[in-house]
Parts: C-alpha cells; sequence; structure tokens
C-alpha cells in the first residue's frame, strides 16, 4: 500500500484529526501543529495510557452519585443513567488518541443492547471488554465477548445446551462478528448448528455477574464443518476442557482469510468512506486484509497502515462522512468545552451535561448502549444509504437540539446544555474583527470551506443590530472596556446566538 | 435520493425517444389518469413485524394441532385458548388477538397462509432485505437490490419524482415512514419516494433556508448538497403534514393512552394524515421485538409473555385504527397489510423460545377485502426435527403483485417491471 507523501499541511492534519477523534479543539490543534505524519500517528494510535473510565450510579439512599467500586458487589444495579455517563463522560473527556472511537466501532461491531440484561454492571462489564481490547487483538476479543455475560445474555449463549441448542449466537458469531455474508464468505446452515453446539454449556450466574462453564450441558459430540471450513472436525470434549473447544472454533473462523476482509471493510467503512468498489477492493481492501492476518489480527498496524496511506489522504474523500448523532454531540461538546460542572450544587449536578448529551443523541437516533439491531446502526451497513441513513432520521433533531443550547431564554431547566458563546470567541485569535474569527471559526468546525454566499450571510448576521447600533468590531470594542454593561452584552450574546443558530445547522457542519 | 441518475436519465430520454419531453409525459399523463381514477384515492398501509414473527403461534393451523403439541411444547398454546373463529377454515387466532379475530368475523381480516419464496435466507438483514426490495438475486436487474418494491411502483405514479412535486401545496409526499422503518423499502431508481419521521415535533425547528454554496464535486461537496437538496424537499411537505393532522384529531376512543403501545402511536398519526387529505398513497409503520429465540411465552402460562403482548398491541393497535378510520369515513380506502422478514422454527428451542424460519402469514384487513382465508395451510411433517421448516405455497412477490393488481389498479407489464421475477399467478383477494 502507498503510503502519502505529499504535503502535510492544515488539511491534511485536520482531516486525520477529524476522523480519529471528535471534532477538533483550538487546543488539540495547536498541539499537532508541527507534528509530521508519523509523530500524530504514534501519538493517535498510543491507546496504552487511557485510563478506565470511572462508573457512576446513583445512591437511592442518600441522593448522590458515587464512583461505582468493582469490589464489591453489594450494588446490583447501577442505573442506565450511570451507563449513559460512563459512556459519555470519557468521550466527552478524551485523550488525544483514536480510542474513544475504536470503542465505538467495538460496540457498533460487537453489538449488545442494555435493555437485555436492564443491569448496569453487565453493561459496563461489556464496555470494559471493549476498551481493554480497543487497539489490540481482534482474535482475542473476539473470543472474549464470546463469553461475556452481557454477549451470552443478549444472543441467548445462556440457553444454548446439549439437549437444547440455541443458535443465535452461532449465526451472528459468523454472520456478524467474523466473516459476513459477502461473496468470499460460504459457511453453512449446518455450519451454524455445528457451532451453536460447541458453545453449549455456558451460564451466567447473577449473584457473581459471571459467566461460568458447566460442562453437564455441554455438547460433547465431535462437530463437523462443511467444506468451506475444509470439513474441519472440532473434536467433543468432555468435563472443563469442554471450554477450549470455542479456542479451536475462533481459530477456526479466523483461519478464513475473509474474516480478515471482511474487517477490514468495516475499518474503511468507519474511517474512510461507505463506498467500496471493486478499486477500492483491490488497492486497500486486499493490501491491509494481508496486513491484517499476518500478525494474527493485531489491529493497530492496520490501522496505522490505513491512517498513513496515500488513499487515505485523497482530497476527494475530505469531509465525505455524514456525521452521526455521537459525532455531532461529542464533537460539539468539545468545540465548546462542555465540561461538567463541578461546582453545581445538586448531587447529581456534575453528571447533568453527559446525562443530557447521552439522552439528546439517543433521541436523534443514536443510543449508547442501544444499536436498534444486532447489526449496529443502519447508518454503518445498509447500502446503499449508508451514512446518508442519518439524514432521514437525524436532521430534525440536530436543528431542534442547536436552536435550545443557544437560545437565550431557556424554558426547560432540566435541559442544562448551554453553549458559552462569548467564551468561544474569546479563546479566538482576532475576536475583535468579525472576518477573521468568523474565519478562523469555519476553518475548525467544518471539514469543508463554505462558499462565499453562507459567508457573508454569517458576517451580515455579526453586523445586525438588535438594539445598540454598530458593526461586530465596534459593538465588541466598546463591550471588552465595559463588559459589565448589561445592553452591550446583551447585544453581543444575541449576535452571537443567530451567527450560530446557522453556522451550525449549515449542511458543512453536519460532515466530517 | 441519488439525483446524479435523475439527472442523466432527465437529458438523456428525450434525445433516445426523439420527441420533445412535453409531449411524453403528456401521454403518460393521459394514462395516467384512465388507469387510475378508480383507485386514486386508495390508501396501503404497511405494518413490518420486525424480528421474524412466529407465525404458527399467531395463526395456528388446527389440523396439525397435534403435531405442534410435540415439538413445541414448552411455548404451544391450549387448545381450549385457540380463539376459533365461527368458520374456522381449519385454524385459530393466538388468544392475544381477540380484536383480530372479530375483525376477521366481520369480514374484515384476511390471512393469507404459507407466504415465502424458494431459498429462504435465514438473516434477519438479508430476510429483511428481500421482503423490502422483493430482490432475491434470480434474473432482476441490480438496479432491484438496491430499491423497495414500493419506491419502485411510486415512480410509476411520481414519474420524475423530486422535480415538480409536491403538485399541489398540501399534497403529501408518495410515501410516508413512520418509527424506524428502513428507507430501502420506499426508494426508487432514481430517489427515494418516501418521508420519514417519527412524530410531528420533529418538524417544529426544521434548518433555516441555507444561503447556496456552490456546488463542489468531492464527495462531502455532494453530500453537502443532497443535504440542502433533503431540507428542502422534506420542508415542501411540512405545512402539508401539519395541517393535514390539524384538519382531522383522532376519533376513536379505542387507542391506549400515548407511549404504553408504540405502533398504536404510529397508526393513530397515519389515522388522521390520511383522515386530513394527505393524499399520501402508502404509509409505512413498524413494531419491533419479535426476534423471539428465549422467553417468547411466560414460564407458567404459555398464552402469556414477550410474544403474547407483541400480539396483543398488534391487535389493540389495528382495531383502534380501523375504528377511527370508520368514524372519518374513510374505512373503505385504506388496506393493511403486514410483513416479516421470516417465520420461525417448527420445533421450539429450550428456551421457551424459537429461532430463524421460513414462512410467514400475511394478514391483511380492510373493507374491501374478498375473502377471508387465502392459501394452503401450512402443511408440517410428522415428526417435525429441530431444523425442519415449512415450505411455502404463496410467494411473496406474487402478494405483491396482487395488492398493486387489485388495490392500485396497476396494469401487468407494470407490475412485471418492478416485480419481474413474481410468478404469474395473482390471488384474487378484493371485492371487485
Amino acid at each position: 500500500m502507498k503510503k502519502y507523501e505529499g504535503p502535510w499541511t492544515d488539511t491534511q492534519l485536520k482531516h486525520l484529526l477529524r476522523r480519529t477523534l471528535f471534532g477538533i479543539t483550538p487546543e488539540d490543534y495547536r498541539f499537532f501543529r508541527g507534528k509530521t505524519m508519523d509523530q500524530c500517528l504514534d501519538i493517535l494510535l498510543d491507546t496504552s495510557a487511557n485510563p478506565f473510565p470511572p462508573v457512576y450510579f446513583e445512591d437511592q439512599r442518600t441522593e448522590t452519585i458515587k464512583e461505582y467500586k468493582w469490589d464489591h458487589h453489594n450494588e446490583k444495579f447501577i442505573m442506565f443513567t450511570a451507563v449513559l455517563i460512563s459512556c459519555f463522560m470519557p468521550m466527552m473527556h478524551q485523550q488525544r488518541n483514536i480510542g474513544e472511537r475504536m470503542v465505538l466501532f467495538w460496540h457498533n461491531h460487537f453489538v449488545t443492547r442494555y435493555q437485555t440484561t436492564q443491569s448496569g454492571v453487565y453493561t459496563m462489564q461489556y464496555f470494559m471488554l471493549l476498551r481493554k481490547h480497543v487497539t489490540g487483538n481482534f482474535k482475542q476479543l473476539l473470543r472474549e465477548i464470546t463469553t461475556n455475560a452481557q454477549m451470552l445474555l443478549f444472543l441467548d449463549g445462556n440457553k444454548n445446551s446439549k439437549n437444547a441448542p440455541n443458535e443465535n449466537y452461532a449465526r451472528e458469531l459468523q454472520e456478524l462478528f467474523s466473516l459476513g455474508k459477502g461473496p468470499g464468505s460460504r459457511y453453512t446452515e449446518a455450519d451454524v448448528q455445528a457451532a451453536a453446539k460447541v458453545l453449549t454449556g455456558w451460564i451466567v450466574d447473577h449473584e457473581s455477574f459471571a459467566a461460568r462453564f458447566d460442562p453437564d450441558i455441554h455438547d460433547i459430540t465431535d462437530k463437523t464443518f462443511s467444506s468451506f471450513y475444509h470439513d474441519h472436525v472440532i473434536k467433543g470434549k468432555a468435563g472443563p476442557e469442554g471450554q477450549t473447544e470455542i479456542d479451536e472454533l475462533v481459530d477456526m473462523i479466523c483461519r478464513q482469510p475473509e474474516v480478515s476482509r471482511f474487517m477490514c471493510r468495516k475499518l474503511y467503512r468507519w474511517f474512510v468512506n461507505s463506498n467500496i468498489d471493486a478499486q477500492v477492493e483491490k488497492k486497500i481492501i486486499s493490501p491491509l486484509a494481508d496486513i491484517f492476518i499476518r500478525p494474527d489480527y493485531e489491529v493497530k498496524p492496520v490501522l496505522h497502515a490505513l491512517l498513513s496511506s496515500d488513499f487515505f489522504y485523497n482530497s476527494d474523500l475530505i469531509g465525505g462522512i455524514i456525521k452521526s448523532p455521537i459525532d455531532f454531540m461529542i464533537a460539539l461538546l468539545r468545540e465548546f468545552d462542555l465540561k461538567n460542572d463541578e461546582t453545581d450544587p445538586e448531587p447529581t449536578g456534575p453528571m447533568k451535561v453527559p446525562f443530557w448529551a447521552a439522552v439528546s443523541a439517543g433521541r436523534m437516533g443514536q443510543e449508547i448502549g442501544s444499536p436498534p439491531t444486532v447489526a449496529g446502526w443502519p447508518a454503518y451497513y445498509e447500502d446503499p444509504l449508508f451514512d446518508k441513513e442519518w439524514l432521514t432520521s437525524g436532521i430534525f433533531g440536530q436543528a431542534v437540539w442547536i436552536d435550545k443550547v443557544t437560545t437565550l431564554d431557556r424554558t426547560n431547566p432540566e435541559e442544562t446544555i448551554h453553549l458559552d458563546l462569548i467564551s468561544f470567541v474569546k479563546a479566538l485569535s482576532n475576536p475583535a474583527d468579525s472576518i477573521q474569527w468568523l474565519a478562523e471559526t469555519t476553518d475548525l468546525l467544518y471539514a469543508l470551506p463554505p462558499g462565499e454566499a453562507p459567508m457573508k450571510y454569517l458576517q451580515k448576521l455579526a453586523d445586525t443590530s438588535h438594539e445598540c447600533k454598530g458593526s461586530w468590531n465596534e459593538v465588541w470594542a466598546k463591550y471588552i472596556l465595559a463588559p459589565e454593561n448589561e445592553a452591550l452584552s446583551t447585544e453581543i450574546k444575541k449576535r452571537l446566538r443567530d451567527i450560530f443558530q446557522n453556522l451550525l445547522t449549515y449542511p458543512e457542519y453536519k460532515i466530517r | 435520493m441519488n439525483r446524479r441518475t435523475f439527472l442523466k436519465n432527465a437529458s438523456t430520454l428525450p434525445l433516445i425517444w426523439g420527441l420533445p419531453s412535453f409531449a411524453i409525459s403528456h401521454a403518460t399523463f393521459l394514462e395516467h389518469i384512465a388507469l387510475q381514477a378508480p383507485y386514486q384515492d386508495r390508501v396501503l398501509v404497511l405494518i413490518q413485524l420486525e424480528g421474524g414473527n412466529d407465525t404458527l403461534n399467531t395463526i395456528i393451523p388446527l389440523h396439525q394441532y397435534s403435531i405442534l403439541q410435540n415439538v413445541r411444547k414448552n411455548i404451544v398454546i391450549p387448545e381450549n385458548k385457540i380463539l376459533v373463529p365461527e368458520t374456522t377454515n381449519g385454524f385459530g387466532f393466538h388468544p392475544s388477538l381477540a380484536g383480530l379475530r372479530q375483525l376477521y368475523e366481520d369480514k374484515q381480516l384476511s390471512v393469507v397462509h404459507g407466504v415465502g419464496y424458494p431459498d429462504p435466507d435465514f438473516s434477519h438483514f438479508k430476510g429483511t432485505d428481500i421482503k423490502m426490495t422483493a430482490y432475491v438475486g434470480t434474473g432482476e436487474s441490480s438496479d432491484h437490490c438496491l430499491t423497495g418494491w414500493v419506491g419502485r411502483y411510486l415512480e410509476t405514479r411520481y414519474e420524475d419524482y423530486p422535480m415538480g412535486f409536491p403538485k399541489n401545496p398540501g399534497d403529501g409526499p408518495p410515501a410516508v415512514r413512520i418509527g424506524k422503518v428502513s428507507p430501502k423499502i420506499t426508494s426508487g431508481i432514481n430517489a427515494d419516494l418516501g418521508i420519514g419521521f417519527n412524530n410531528l415535533s420533529d418538524f417544529e425547528n426544521l434548518a433555516p433556508d441555507f444561503p447556496n454554496s456552490p456546488a463542489v464535486s468531492t464527495l462531502g461537496g455532494r453530500h453537502v448538497s443532497d443535504i440542502m437538496s433533503l431540507v428542502k424537499q422534506v420542508k415542501l411537505y411540512v405545512p402539508g403534514i401539519t395541517s393535514a393532522v390539524g384538519r382531522q384529531k383522532n376519533l376513536s376512543k379505542l387507542y391506549p393512552a400515548p407511549k404504553k403501545n408504540l405502533l398504536a402511536d404510529q397508526l393513530r398519526l397515519v389515522a388522521s394524515l390520511i383522515g386530513g387529505d394527505l393524499r399520501s398513497p402508502v404509509y409505512i409503520v413498524n413494531q419491533t421485538g419479535y426476534d423471539t429465540h428465549g422467553d417468547q411465552v411466560a414460564r407458567t402460562d404459555t398464552t402469556k409473555g414477550l410474544h403474547a403482548d407483541l400480539l396483543s398491541d398488534l391487535s389493540e393497535a389495528i382495531v383502534a385504527f380501523q375504528d377511527d378510520l370508520r368514524l372519518m369515513g374513510k374505512l373503505d380506502n385504506v388496506l393493511g397489510m403486514t410483513f416479516s422478514e421470516f417465520g420461525r422454527r417448527i420445533a421450539s428451542n429450550e428456551s421457551r423460545g424459537t429461532d430463524h424460519g421460513t414462512v410467514e402469514a400475511v394478514i391483511m384487513f380492510g373493507t374491501r377485502l374478498q375473502k377471508n382465508f387465502v392459501g394452503d395451510l401450512p402443511v408440517l411433517p410428522d415428526k417435525p426435527t429441530i431444523n425442519d421448516n415449512m415450505t411455502h405455497h404463496t410467494d411473496f412477490r406474487a402478494v405483491y403483485a396482487s395488492v398493486l393488481k387489485g388495490w392500485f389498479g396497476l396494469p401487468e407489464e407494470k407490475i412485471r417491471t418492478i416485480l419481474p421475477t413474481a410468478p404469474a399467478e395473482r390471488l384474487d383477494l378484493f371485492i371487485p
């Protein structure tokens, strides 16, 4: 695969950051500016120091939010709100690396839904597992997710026994998690049934919240697979050894080169573009798949090859992904520096921002912890729409939400997210000059430069008076000298509201 | 929403045919009037039962009850609990379907048995795709793989959509999708002919009118213009949709309280859109949760549990919807029809559930239905194993073709382009 050797300018840097982080903050930009592509990639792909996020739960007795301790199980039930918060917090406060985007990738790949277990404990165990292998080894993750408690409960692995095989997981293991349904995947219905037998014997103990192997309900007959798997036979094993049959099953499946291709297509769609034609298949997917399968499914080398490839920086592809609701939400929270309000006196105060952000993204069609089907969100698999799917569901919600977070007369006190636009503008290099700061803002927030007409319109809004007369530059100059002057600050706030209600609903803000 | 194909077609057609474009549209316009007039106001409401409904516990074949008793011991509905209609035709309804049984007695409900297709696919996603696109990969044009049968049909009625639509202010879009219905089913070759939303509050604050950015040919640039066109397109229909709802309040008292039965909420909205004369010919709604691999029935009582709750919601929603349409004076104009990606296995599993199977029973409702009972009851093997499945009697494409012909009055040659691989048989579904 050809490595990118063209000029390394802001265009390429911002493209890389938009695809690996969620949005770009001014600090991110300053941090990476001046580094080479290889230096940037070394930092972006190093997830080793990412902390496991704290998990919070709501203590009903004291009505406070507390950190959940994994070493005791007194609290059987972590509230879903806590799950939402515990997933959104690390995204909002993400490290400068690809980790959070990969957590979401695995969540969309190895889907479970929290509604199945109704338990925050299982849901958080599941997310912890995704984090453990976030840029690690795919095969290892595939093996461990197979007997993860939440997954067993979600796809009925806990109901699969020698006298009563349940083939739900066995099917999805092949169809969705490893081989897919492409032309190179030719497993049979008999393979689904044979795999189901290998997978028998697992149960979930709700006292200890742990998955456990019970040899008594494991099918100890030999399992014969089709010619697609070269008539492989997995010898049935009695006793505790029976659980090692799964290792053999995962090995057998992963020996199919189609697994590597299937996963590389998914990564390509996640990071580059949803359209895969014969050219992409030959020039990108094939060489990537060779890299992936060689050191036995290590994820990091594949990401490195993809994100440093000549193809990735093709200028035609910049801005070519439509943001999902979570993309939109997390990028916006980061760009406008919305953090937890630690000073909020209410017990649940500090959690309000991530909670409402998670709930709002859910209303726009992407609820964390709960993809609509076992295949994930349709925007990542439904041909030919792919990410355009978000336009049919999420496009309305975004505009409503932007209106709520920028309005000056807030009516619903529960919806606590509010953009501090004055601080945002103050942090830019020249807030006194509206032509300059608007250009700087769109450079940072938009993946593609807007046309002349929208820029002129934003400029016009900056200069349009409410109560105080004067251009933006004049009013700002007065405001800076007397920030306590209510009339002036209200004027600035109103103009900023008008500008950002437009700027954030333009189509350019919906792509990355 | 593929404007490129559309523009390509629009610019080449008149050249190929050597006719000015207005002459073509005039001819097809006359043909349109002639063929469609008596069918113009008819509405089709599709209900997607997502997950694969267990047909054998929904519409229960009585003549083979003993086989069911043997192979689905842990989930079978006790014989004395099955709701058997007066004219039985050999089957009965799940006890949660009392409302539907009544519609059946009132000659407002038909069951099409044994609906499926050769070499069935057991994947939810392929199965759903096949039922939405009617593309099974045996001689259809590859265009059909990515377009829905509803979208292709609507393209025959809304030629050149979206160019020039809506024709009159207040007209509805060709199709309305409510809830989580895939746009695939309403996608035509040139454009998506449906507009999807969850509820009216989606429209409360649409994006402002964008000053036009010049078209940029990169992928991102095309997304930007697609977004602009989509918002413009939706905006054109919002006044019609909101005023239709404003014109017609729901009249039935049979709806449950909001948010209790999500399907009923969707159908309630559809009823007021139909009642308020939105004039959209197709509505699609969705009820999810039918993937009952485990705990399909309650531990102590097989007439209760997950599947029973789903069917009870289904029945309640349809009965209230029909009642509402009757009170609005629209009952005769509307045909309802369910579809599901597949049925489930004949034998149950030990988790009190059923795995993926093949054949479904399609439920239709409306006052113009001719028969209660269409197609043959499924024939079960004497001793089905855990892997045995039913074979279909009626191809799902024949059902679609029969609806296009009998309900919408579409001529055969058009049906053949929309559903090229549908068997020639047409079901006699409607009162002439």
